[in-house]
């Protein structure tokens, strides 16, 4: 996916992608990427956990907006169905209030 | 026969998340040059045009199957319109286990929340989406790298895309 992402980056298009694997990712070079350590099939969390996805997507495009070189990439902590997730969501809502009163 | 093994070893990376992370580390991985494209962002969030791009082989229930056949994955894609429903979408991939994903697709293609955030300004447009299967290998990786990959980098341009989200399965 890493491939896909160096085409279209190379095409115009600025991408954010999101990994499981964080290894082969920054190997390959992709110019911006982001991690979980989430099982295979579950990229963006648990099915009909839509706080956990959101929280997961307003990384990625904070990453899109904020990244200014190639090859930044964001390992994030979380770990699998062991988290709060909705204090996790507040907890990202503030830091993002801050950043854009900054 | 093959289909069943492979989904088989799809249940065994599930049950067993370190298994994945072992057969990463003897994955052989294509060297690349050092060089990383680079396109800035222009613009603020509220102006960007997103497509979404997954590798979870998701696709219209109304269009043809990838290849689950060819050994070495289906290099092709498919169109997801940006105001596609869930459940008009079908994942076709024996490489992973996607029950999870059946029931919420959006843990491999967040299109519920980019049709939201579109809705809601966040973002000034959900762009035509596109999935390909993932799992290539070998001679289809060059069919992906020379041929359809920039097909949909073409078609993205074309359609005034700004940016790309892109998920894996």
């Amino acid at each position: 996916m890493g491939l896909i992402a160096r085409v279209l980056e190379a095409a115009g298009i600025s991408t954010v992608s999101f990994f499981l694997l964080a290894e082969i990712a920054q190997q390959l070079g992709v110019p911006r990427g982001l991690s979980v350590k989430f099982p295979f099939g579950h990229v963006l969390g648990e099915p009909d956990n839509s706080v956990q996805q959101q929280l997961l997507i307003n990384h990625g495009l904070d990453l899109l907006m904020q990244a200014s070189q190639a090859g930044t990439f964001v390992q994030l902590p979380y770990r699998w169905k062991r988290e709060d997730w909705a204090g996790l969501a507040q907890a990202q809502q503030a830091d993002l209030a801050q950043s854009d009163a900054q | 026969m093959r289909r069943a093994f492979n989904q088989l070893g799809a249940w065994l990376y599930r049950a067993l998340p370190g298994l994945g992370q072992r057969w990463a580390k003897r994955f052989q991985v294509q060297t690349v040059a050092a060089h990383i494209p680079w396109t800035a962002v222009r613009g603020t969030l509220a102006q960007q045009r997103i497509s979404l791009i997954t590798t979870g082989g998701v696709h219209l229930r109304s269009d043809p199957a990838f290849d689950m056949h060819d050994p070495h994955g289906d290099p092709s894609f498919r169109l997801i319109p940006a105001d596609t429903k869930p459940n008009d979408l079908i994942i076709t991939h024996d490489y992973y286990d996607h029950r999870d994903a059946d029931r919420d697709v959006n843990i491999v293609l967040p299109i519920s929340h980019f049709q939201q955030l579109a809705a809601q300004g966040t973002i000034q447009q959900l762009g035509p989406c596109y999935s390909f299967m993932g799992h290539i290998t070998d001679e289809h990786i060059d069919t992906l790298i020379n041929q359809t990959a920039p097909a949909v980098a073409r078609n993205l341009r074309a359609a005034g895309i700004t940016a790309a989200v892109l998920t894996p399965a």
